[in-house]
């Protein structure tokens, strides 16, 4: 099977690495070029332009890291509306709020062309894995013929009904984490100053009934404050703003949600956005009174 | 825990259910025999004792017989052990004096006849009652008896109580435990305990029967501040969880979908699973009362304080739980707190 791939990050790279690996013919593009090498090493070829790359494929997968990105690459000159047209499938594996997402349907739907959005659950290394979670919404055809390439890149794919459903499953999913991670931080953090051994936390929660891997892979890692970014701190922020925004929309009370919100923007201000999201222990341990 | 029933037939005053091969010797005005099986060579069970004896207790009390409480006991005395019970309400006795517990109508009586006395209690106020109120266990303790508090406290009311009991001259372990109702039926607790560590190892036969694994942790004030630690996550994740299941709902969600897609994920944890499914169906049987959750998120909030760490997730959903409290939700299940963000009918 032949794809295109736009937008080579964190996840974009493993994931295209992965189709690569799986036998699929790639032609890939990212904003900085230099990015695709590797990808070029393993077989793949290059498209400089994301219209270049939709041009030639049947199906193109996007994988970029915000609305803004997901817009300008499907709307700006060169962008992905220039080719898009009948026949030709359109799959924005991005996270981004559902009016981006029906924004760009409409877009490409009005070019004659079919939209999929699948945003994932699963970082870096579930992506290296393939082990993703795709949360696909939008043409239940499209959706079909993209199995081939969800069942390399994932480990489980959902089809959730009209585009929208994907992006707001994702964000619901994401806000739930990042309180997880905040709430994660509050107990490492008090277990330490409280003259506990937090490595016999992680052992007495991974016994029970709030075990997760999450707690399991990041615990180690919090503890000596390192920080890798599988997830970058200020794409989860993103993603509390943007399920915040939904809770608004709906009138829903999120007061965990929002307090998580803050400690993650606090987080920013120190500098952390780039470091993995369980950086935001650090904001927490700042914190005195 | 399985393994102990078939080393613990149902023997008037029986002892010694675990690994430890030691033997006690026994004095001759001992008013229990002991009969005893030592997991390793059967040779061992005919000599007398050539590494130092443990104390083994023989008489098991056990005070506070709630949704925890009856289950333990009742995991006690099916292995095998001579279990004496009290509770508030005496009429909770029964189920399990039928099945061979004795009765004392005070924790100080069932103290003054056991070797060891555990007590369950709901909260610190009643923690300290049992403990260290009229007819309570410190009148009854001793020299060379226990007093294993499973309750959950703060430091503080653990401290006091251990005073009381050590003032006593016996032995003093706090023992709070993770785990709720059916961890407790299928004797998989978590013991978190502190305090005397002769008493942990004397008890940890029991905690085996009752538990699937234990910690020791130091000083009296630590088992109560890990539990405590553990409830505040666990209560800031039910109340987040809460939130996620109502808004994948208003915006047009299956929030059972919801519940499946964090089961294959890095969030997934056995409490979402289990709990997920009853609480989109507005179900919420009590495992772990909404009361006690709240409770422990105020002690929590309280440790937190006495360390100077701000906690505003915890604070936010104590208030979630505060809020589900006055609905009318104390004794329903602290999955309940959802009800806290529904709009009021």
């Amino acid at each position: 099977m032949e794809v295109g791939f736009l937008g080579l990050g964190i996840m974009g790279k493993a994931m295209a690495m992965n189709l690569l690996k799986h036998g699929f013919k790639v032609t890939v593009w990212n904003r900085t070029l230099s990015k695709c090498d590797e990808l070029v090493e393993h077989g793949a070829s290059v498209g400089e332009t994301p219209a270049a790359v939709v041009k030639r494929n049947k199906y193109t997968i996007a994988m970029l890291s915000d609305p803004s990105a997901a817009l300008s690459v499907a709307f700006d000159k060169d962008g992905v509306l220039e080719e898009i047209c009948a026949g030709k499938g359109y799959i924005d594996m991005s996270t981004v709020d559902a009016e981006t997402s029906i924004k760009i349907n409409e877009a490409i739907q009005s070019k004659g062309g079919h939209f999929l959005e699948a945003p994932v659950s699963g970082s870096k290394k579930p992506a290296e894995d393939g082990q993703l979670i795709i949360l696909a919404a939008g043409e239940k055809a499209l959706f079909e013929q993209a199995v081939p390439a969800f069942d390399v890149m994932g480990k489980k794919s959902f089809f959730l009904g009209p585009v929208g459903n994907g992006a707001k499953m994702k964000l619901v999913v994401n806000m739930i984490m990042g309180c997880m991670m905040n709430a994660f931080s509050e107990g490492l953090e008090l277990a330490s100053r409280s003259g506990l051994d937090p490595h016999t936390l992680l052992d007495v929660l991974d016994l029970g009934a709030i075990a997760n891997p999450m707690f399991k892979l990041k615990g180690p890692t919090m503890i000596k404050n390192s920080y890798a970014p599988a997830f970058p701190l200020k794409h989860q922020q993103k993603d509390m703003r943007l399920a915040l925004a939904l809770g608004d929309e709906n009138a829903l009370s999120m007061p965990i949600a929002a307090a998580s919100n803050e400690v993650f923007k606090r987080a920013r201000s120190l500098g952390l956005g780039d470091s993995d999201f369980s950086a935001v222990f650090e904001a927490v341990k700042s914190v005195k009174h | 825990m399985a393994m102990c029933s078939t080393f613990c037939p149902r023997i008037p005053h029986y002892s010694f259910l675990g690994a430890t091969p030691a033997i006690r010797s026994i004095s001759p005005s001992s008013p229990f025999r002991l009969s005893v099986r030592a997991l390793s060579s059967p040779a061992q069970s005919s000599s007398s004792s050539s590494s130092p004896a443990k104390e083994i207790p023989g008489r098991i009390g056990f005070l506070g017989l709630g949704i925890m409480g009856t289950p333990m006991a009742h995991n006690l005395i099916k292995a095998g052990c001579d279990v004496t019970v009290w509770n508030r309400t005496k009429s909770k006795c029964d189920p399990l004096i039928s099945l061979g517990a004795q009765y004392k109508s005070s924790p100080e009586e069932v103290a003054a006849t056991c070797d060891v006395t555990f007590a369950m209690l709901a909260d610190p106020e009643s923690a300290v009652d049992v403990a260290c109120g009229k007819h309570g266990a410190a009148n009854g303790m001793s020299s060379g008896k226990g007093y294993v508090d499973v309750s959950t406290v703060d430091g503080a009311t653990s401290k006091f109580i251990s005073g009381r009991i050590q003032g006593t001259g016996a032995l003093f372990l706090e023992a709070p435990v993770s785990g709720s109702k059916k961890p407790a039926e299928d004797g998989q607790l978590i013991f978190l305990t502190a305090g005397d560590k002769a008493l942990y190892e004397m008890v940890a036969p029991f905690l085996d029967i009752m538990g699937k694994s234990k910690f020791y942790l130091g000083d009296v004030g630590n088992g109560a501040a890990m539990k405590l630690v553990v409830n505040m996550i666990m209560g800031s994740m039910m109340a987040s969880f809460s939130e996620g299941l109502l808004l994948s709902e208003k915006v047009g969600l299956d929030p059972n979908i919801l519940v499946e897609v964090v089961s294959q994920g890095a969030i997934s944890a056995p409490m979402y699973s289990v709990k997920g499914p009853s609480m989109v169906r507005s179900q919420y049987p009590a495992a772990f009362p909404l009361k006690h959750q709240q409770k422990d998120l105020r002690l929590a909030l309280g440790l937190a304080e006495s360390v100077s760490q701000s906690t505003p997730i915890a604070a936010a959903a104590n208030e979630m739980y505060k809020v589900a409290k006055s609905h009318g939700l104390s004794d329903q299940d602290f999955s309940a707190v959802i009800e806290a963000l529904k709009a009021k009918q």
